[in-house]
């Protein structure tokens, strides 16, 4: 078995720089699979590669840093295939982090059918959950406050999702949302630091 | 990336096609050009863009006001006020006797040249809309440019000294906010209430109503979200929030959009994206035909879940 180790890797996002290069205009190859890969050659617009590292004085062409063991030039094209390389991506997250499955983005869409198997319940909550939220003494503002804050505190990833965007649409500051965020954590802290009191009480029974 | 790979169609969605009920508006853009590059800019307007509409368009689009009833001019660019005709096209326009209003990207009157338009637009009661997408003056910059909130507090002091936005003045000065980043609209009334206070306790400033405009996913913008890797969930987060009720309130059941060679569309998005006004209704202003035109099928793409995303969105804000 072959071990191949990656000398270079991109930080970039990969969905995210297949779809720029699309945008500027280049062609993806999208010709290259699995099953052809030892009798075909990778199609697509030619890219010239460039590579900086901190520190480095300048931008250098890739051909500057490494060389191919054939002494022939590097020939990068864009090869595209981006549904083949994200699911073979995510394949591989999936088998070496088996808790992926939690609290994945694309959950949240699901919130809207957590009235499954307890209908009238689902449809209580519902109800009520939008009473609550609607304008009452407290504005709009107020209440995404509140409920940005519990998100927070309770470490909900789709609740703070849903309300860092409900406060942005708001209009709501990044500091008025922090200083919310930080009157969670000062409560939680409290919250903390009382309980001691029932800790003290012991020690204090206890100690000689 | 194309939207039908992480949404369904619109064209799907709504089941039935769109029709127009009449037309009250004809938008009129005057061209792309623009003292400014703003980064939401659905046409991508700018100092370099050519496009502008000839005289004779112009003389065309005040042929078929005068020849119907349609009660509101509204005109729009890039910034109008750049235009070589703008002062004359409006003198024309305000004869007409109708409705007119201006959307000015504001900054451009404190230019030397064009600051004579401020009297202008009060002697003639042009009404104002002003984009300025937040209260906070670093959102505002970023989206449209450094400095940008600073000249337009200046503009809205100078357009409050001569009755703009004050009650009973009957001079309208309008805002328009949309979001700075890959986020819906909040609701109107919350923003509203927001952008009056902190505008009246910091500035001493007034405005008569805030627009809030649902960013398209087209142009710049759409540049922006697919950069910053946002446009999936931008797209997913229109199609979630599709409301059938702003349907009935659209603006391209009302408005016909001319664009600045003369060309009809639906809206000025359609515009953006080069989609004409079609089904059989004329696509031209020489060919202007009201009846074909008032009751005509609506050209409609993904970027519509824009417009009816939430409480609806329309260049004169929210449709519910």
């Amino acid at each position: 078995m072959t071990l191949y180790k990656a000398i270079f890797i991109g930080l970039v996002d990969l969905k995210a720089f297949h779809e720029s290069l699309v945008n500027i205009g280049c062609k993806p190859g999208n010709n290259m699979t699995m099953d052809n890969k030892e009798k075909t050659c990778v199609e697509g617009d030619s890219l010239n590669v460039f590579v900086t590292w901190k520190g480095a004085k300048k931008t250098y062409r890739l051909d500057k840093v490494i060389g191919d063991s054939n002494g022939k030039p590097f020939a990068i094209r864009f090869g595209g295939n981006l549904v083949n390389a994200m699911h073979k991506n995510m394949t591989k997250i999936r088998k070496g982090a088996p808790m992926e499955e939690y609290y994945e983005k694309k959950d949240l869409e699901d919130f809207e059918n957590i009235g499954e198997y307890a209908p009238i319940l689902g449809q209580k909550y519902f109800d009520y959950y939008s009473d609550v939220m609607e304008v009452g003494k407290l504005s709009e503002r107020e209440k995404s406050l509140i409920a940005l804050t519990v998100a927070a505190t309770q470490k909900c990833p789709y609740c703070i999702d849903a309300y860092t965007n409900k406060c942005l649409s708001l209009g709501i500051s990044r500091e008025e949302m922090m200083e919310a965020v930080h009157v969670g954590a000062a409560m939680t802290a409290g919250i903390v630091l009382a309980h001691s009191t029932q800790m003290r009480k012991i020690i204090k029974k206890k100690e000689m | 990336m194309d939207a039908s790979n992480v949404i369904s169609s619109f064209t799907q969605k709504i089941n039935e096609p769109v029709n127009a009920i009449s037309i009250e508006i004809l938008q009129i853009n005057v061209g792309y050009r623009c003292n400014l590059e703003c980064r939401h800019c659905h046409v991508e307007a700018g100092p370099q863009r050519p496009e502008i509409m000839t005289r004779e368009t112009m003389e065309q689009c005040l042929k078929v006001f005068q020849n119907h009833p349609i009660p509101t001019v509204d005109i729009t660019g890039g910034s109008p006020e750049l235009h070589p005709n703008f002062k004359w096209f409006l003198n024309e326009c305000v004869a007409l006797k109708r409705r007119v209003l201006v959307r000015s990207n504001g900054t451009i009157l404190l230019e030397k040249e064009h600051e004579g338009l401020f009297d202008f637009y009060s002697d003639n009661r042009i009404e104002v809309v002003l984009s300025l997408p937040h209260v906070d003056p670093r959102v505002t910059d970023r989206q449209r440019g450094e400095g940008v909130f600073e000249r337009l507090i200046e503009v809205m002091r100078r357009l409050n000294k001569r009755g703009y936005g004050r009650d009973g003045s009957g001079l309208i000065l309008d805002l328009v906010h949309n979001p700075a980043g890959a986020y819906l609209p909040g609701s109107q009334t919350s923003l509203e209430s927001l952008y009056k206070e902190a505008f009246r306790e910091k500035y001493g400033l007034n405005f008569n109503h805030l627009f809030c405009i649902t960013n398209m996913p087209i142009g710049r913008y759409r540049d922006y979200l697919l950069r910053t890797g946002n446009y999936e969930d931008y797209m997913k987060t229109l199609v979630r929030a599709f409301n059938p009720a702003s349907l009935k309130g659209i603006m391209c059941k009302t408005t016909v959009s001319v664009g600045w060679d003369g060309m009809l569309y639906d809206c000025d998005f359609n515009q953006a994206l080069g989609l004409t006004i079609d089904h059989s209704a004329p696509h031209h202003i020489s060919a202007f035909e009201m009846g074909q035109l008032a009751a005509r099928q609506i050209v409609v793409g993904d970027h519509c879940y824009g417009c009816t995303a939430g409480s609806g969105s329309s260049c004169q804000g929210q449709t519910t």
